[in-house]
């Protein structure tokens, strides 16, 4: 499969007065077309910030993202569909038309983009309600609205910033299922962050686990699992074990610069751990 | 409504016509007053009154609309502008219309255009502020959303920006018009030859405390009939859609 991302040598420093912070350090990515990445890593990794840059959101200070071998300026349709956290939805625009906006703006003939938009709507299974208005959608039908609103751009890459992280575990676990098969039939390359180890390895064909302070990646895991994939399914469970041990230090060592000097997580194991007494009472 | 009618004709009664510590022409009735109503509606002088004014209103305001708007996305759109120019027109917003009436008198003689500009002038800042607080509030996220989908430049403002601003510029919009009310009625007392506020001024002048009320009395009417015609309408449109109705 040909390259189609491929990210060199970036770093990002944010300066603040007297202080210089850097959030990313060196990062080196390469994407293969229709490839579904996740990112994962402890709060502060720059994850988030990376992926903006992906986006055109933000400027890197040293090195560059290269799509299809050419370097990215803007933000744009030509660059990548972005979906957010929250709900970026317009609350001033119906489902159609937020689905339609980017169309609009690519000066797309309104008959034309009613019907795209109404296919994305169908592929989210939303079109009985394209003429509602935002506000009266469920948390998990906004995020779906907000697929076909990215999906609808048409563009090779898809971004996406914990879209499921203020969900519900069981709206959670519907979209993670309706997602990959979304993935499956429209074969875009997807780029989905997220904190949640479990939804990296359900999702993605390659986990990248980040380390932070300075934000930087620290292992790049393939994932060879069967599609699709079920949420706590054995053989996902013991995968996500693997890239839980690969993040638990980095998460501890987080933690700890949050917590007095004398802590640590051994300290808080107060509950006997379950497994040394499996056999008890026998 | 009846029952304030009642009190204030009770009031009346008391002071004017029992205790005598008023005098009849310190005080109308409300009767008077609807007696006065009607004889200024059977002369056609209230009926020209309305439209003189509404007419001086609706350009003034039009006017405001267009420039405080336009101010309000130029001061947003310089950072320099927006540190330097933001309390200057809170200051100017708090000064009121008839602080003007040198000025206008002086550019444009006492005329109507005299008045339009007293009318532009006292709302004309309060929508700069209002289109100003409503950009510095659209949630920054809808921004970004915007320029992945496209929305740069012009379009960025036409169809995020503005929209997204939309339920505080309504807001302001309607202090405008509030302030457009005031801007009137000070040129129109002291320059005017016709509309409510001559009539206003004219029944002082001839001792009719109950024209004067009469007038009063308009004003709130028409106010109010346009707040719930045109206000409220487009206010209560945009609070459905974006379910600001439910808390």
């Amino acid at each position: 499969m040909k390259r189609i991302l491929a990210i060199e040598q970036l770093s990002k420093n944010f300066i603040s007065w007297k202080q210089t912070t850097t959030t990313l350090q060196d990062i080196n990515i390469e994407i293969k077309d229709g490839e579904f990445i996740c990112l994962v890593g402890p709060s502060g990794c720059g994850k988030s910030t990376l992926l903006n840059i992906i986006a055109g959101l933000e400027k890197p200070s040293a090195g560059g993202v290269f799509l299809n071998g050419n370097p990215l300026k803007e933000a744009g349709p030509d660059r990548a569909a972005v979906m957010f956290q929250e709900s970026a939805l317009f609350p001033w625009l119906n489902v159609l038309e937020n689905v339609e906006f980017g169309m609009k703006m690519a000066g797309i003939p309104a008959e034309e983009r009613q019907n795209r938009a109404i296919k994305y709507l169908k592929l989210v299974q939303l079109s009985r309600f394209s003429t509602v208005p935002i506000h009266t959608l469920s948390g998990g039908m906004r995020q779906r609205v907000a697929l076909a609103r990215a999906l609808a751009m048409d563009s090779r890459l898809l971004l996406m910033d914990e879209p499921f992280s203020a969900l519900d575990s069981q709206t959670k676990e519907i979209l993670q299922l309706q997602l990959q098969q979304i993935w499956w039939e429209t074969k875009k390359t997807i780029i989905f962050v997220t904190h949640d180890v479990e939804e990296a390895v359900l999702l993605g064909d390659r986990v990248i686990v980040m380390a932070a302070n300075p934000g930087r990646i620290k292992k790049d895991i393939k994932i060879h699992l069967g599609r699709p994939r079920q949420a706590k399914s054995l053989d996902v469970t013991y995968v996500v074990e693997e890239v839980k041990k690969e993040l638990r230090e980095e998460v501890e060592r987080v933690a700890k610069a949050e917590y007095d000097s004398d802590w640590s997580i051994e300290k808080i194991s107060f509950l006997a751990n379950s497994s040394d007494y499996m056999a008890d009472g026998i | 409504m009846l029952i304030l009618l009642i009190i204030w004709q009770t009031v009346f009664e008391i002071a004017v016509n029992y205790l005598k510590i008023w005098k009849p022409f310190y005080f109308p009735s409300p009767l008077d007053v609807g007696a006065s109503l009607y004889q200024l509606f059977l002369d056609n002088t209230l009926q020209i009154a309305i439209l003189v004014s509404l007419k001086r209103l609706v350009i003034g305001y039009l006017i405001s609309v267009v420039l405080g708007i336009f101010l309000g996305l130029t001061i947003a759109r310089f950072k320099y502008l927006t540190e330097n120019l933001s309390s200057m027109i809170l200051g100017l917003q708090t000064l009121p219309s008839i602080c003007w009436l040198p000025f206008a008198l002086l550019w444009y003689g006492p005329n109507e255009s005299a008045i339009i500009f007293l009318i532009a002038i006292g709302s004309t800042f309060a929508i700069t502020l209002a289109t100003l607080s409503g950009i510095q509030n659209v949630n920054p996220i809808f921004i970004r959303a915007g320029k992945t989908l496209g929305a740069k430049g012009f379009r960025a403002y036409k169809d995020i920006i503005i929209p997204a601003s939309l339920p505080i510029l309504i807001a302001g919009l309607k202090q405008g018009w509030a302030f457009a009310w005031r801007g009137l009625m000070a040129g129109e007392m002291i320059s005017a030859t016709r509309g409510l506020g001559q009539v206003l001024m004219a029944g002082r002048e001839w001792g009719g405390i109950s024209q004067v009320v009469a007038v009063m009395v308009v004003i709130i009417f028409l106010g109010l009939t346009i707040d719930k015609l045109v206000f409220s309408n487009i206010e209560a449109n945009i609070r459905f859609r974006w379910g600001l109705n439910k808390t």
